[in-house]
């Protein structure tokens, strides 16, 4: 799918908040998005997700099934947890018994089973942000859109998170987020957007450049000072003792010297990424 | 599209909002029985009513989802669809109220005094009619009254209710016409430029409405 020079602002007298933003986004394509507070990352999520249109300009060839977690979800819906799901499952477009087997499989996936005869209004709000990451996976999106899905859930939610967004992206899924763990998602390979002042830039491992990832232990000091080496998009600590890297292919002899370099460090895994 | 109205209709149902504006006009309706009514001027009562009446639960239901909910929705179906969807909610919950409130004036009225066998089916079909017009006009009015283009909840309200006074008594208002054929006592023909009016209304409303929501983006939260 391609943001074809799209333009947007809030009012007719305010400022752009986008202005002239042309992207693409590959199927199966991984990509974050980041950015200063108030500088158009949600907007920008929500226009990618379909949520809303542009002023200027138009997103073409958006994939079919979509699916958009919110940060914060709201409890003021009149269903339990279990009826939203079906009934967004019926949207997302499954048909007769299907939404409702889903929706009690992904609850418990998400650790809240126990919450699906709730109202939403009673629910805690990481139980409700549950419900929120729920909606987006049960019809197996080809294109999700994660603005902070992470913040308030538990840990094993978000492991479980962490681990459905790799699944999707596998099964050729698109999935565009924001999260402010710069750690996040960080063993899989991603496109970065960098969005501000109306525009977004695009680095880090595009489609064209080949990446590296670089698997290393017992580095004192962890992940600490790697993101500032050249051609090091991601740097990501998936368990103690253990840091994962993605490099540009171009960089990579590089940043190996450097890790090297440092008697203690052992290079656990050299890969090659998407 | 049944999907999403099923979803609509869930959320306005559960969450009870539709009971204000429902009161509301059932207040309006029987306040306007003193007895003795003639079939003619009641469903035209009828008709008028359901300008803000309808105006007040569409608005409702346009306004019904909480923003973070309808951007989940909207990514999932398309915003268009999911306004189109509420907007249908709205006339066929307001076609409900209609057609109970019809039946309740017609058989609280009766026919005009000196015992002219007037034709009952003639005044039935103009004042249904009527009470047609007063429906796609009030669900017209209540989508033109509702985020996105009227945003300021206080602004919407007295928007509504000003406009529902103007359309009721201007003589060029389609509702005014519909009424006026209805409590005409003498034959009459099918009021068919009320009619027409008001549906070329609620579908141009309902465009405009439907179009300008993947426009609207409002901060979540």
């Amino acid at each position: 799918m391609r943001l074809d020079r799209i333009a947007v602002r809030y009012g007719r007298r305010e400022p752009w908040v986008l202005r002239d933003v042309s992207l693409e986004l590959d199927q199966g394509q991984l990509v974050r998005a980041a950015g200063g507070n108030g500088g158009g990352k949600s907007t920008l999520l929500r226009l990618v997700a379909g949520a809303c249109e542009p002023d200027r300009g138009a997103v073409r060839e958006r994939p079919a099934r979509r699916a958009y977690v919110p940060e914060r979800f709201p409890a003021a819906l009149p269903f339990t947890a279990h009826d939203y799901l079906c009934h967004l499952g019926r949207v997302h477009g499954l048909h007769g018994a299907e939404p409702a087997r889903r929706a009690t499989a992904m609850l418990e996936r998400l650790g809240a089973a126990a919450f699906a005869g709730t109202p939403l209004a009673e629910l805690s709000k990481g139980t409700c942000q549950k419900v929120a990451v729920a909606q987006a996976l049960v019809g197996d999106p080809e294109l999700l859109v994660l603005d902070e899905a992470w913040t308030g859930l538990d840990q094993d939610a978000r492991a479980t998170l962490d681990a459905a967004v790799a699944e999707r992206v596998e099964q050729g899924c698109t999935v565009l987020f924001v999260d402010h763990d710069p750690t996040r998602l960080a063993g899989l390979p991603a496109l970065h957007w960098q969005v501000g002042d109306g525009s977004v830039t695009t680095d880090g491992s595009g489609p064209g450049s080949p990446n590296v990832v670089i698997t290393v232990t017992g580095r004192p000091g962890g992940a600490k000072g790697l993101a500032e080496l050249v051609g090091v998009s991601t740097v990501g600590e998936p368990s103690p003792d253990t840091v994962r890297l993605t490099a540009d292919a171009r960089h990579s002899d590089e940043v190996l010297r450097a890790l090297l370099a440092e008697p203690v460090v052992h290079i656990a895994r050299v890969e090659a990424g998407r | 599209m049944s999907d999403l109205i099923r979803y609509q209709l869930a959320l306005l149902l559960r969450s009870q909002r539709w009971l204000p504006p429902a009161l509301f006009f059932a207040v309006l309706i029987v306040a306007g029985v003193f007895g003795g009514q003639q079939y003619g001027d009641s469903l035209g009562w009828c008709a008028g009513m359901l300008v803000p009446g309808a105006g007040w639960l569409t608005r409702t239901v346009l306004t019904g989802e909480p923003a973070a909910a309808r951007a989940c929705v909207s990514a999932a179906a398309g915003p268009r669809r999911v306004q189109g969807a509420a907007l249908g909610v709205a006339l066929g919950l307001g076609a409900v109220l209609a057609a109970v409130a019809g039946a309740f004036e017609w058989t609280m009225s009766s026919p005009p005094p000196g015992g002219a066998p007037v034709a009952l089916a003639a005044t039935a079909r103009d004042g249904a009619a009527a009470i047609v017009v007063g429906l796609l006009v009030g669900v017209a009015l209540g989508a033109l009254c509702a985020p996105p283009l009227v945003r300021r909840p206080a602004t919407s309200v007295l928007t509504l209710a000003a406009a529902s006074v103007v359309l009721l008594v201007a003589p060029w208002s389609p509702v005014n016409a519909a009424i006026r054929d209805a409590a005409s006592p003498g034959p009459t023909a099918f009021p068919w430029w009320p009619v027409l009016t008001a549906l070329l209304l609620v579908a141009v409303c309902g465009g405009v409405v439907v179009r300008s929501a993947a426009r609207y983006r409002q901060a979540l939260g």
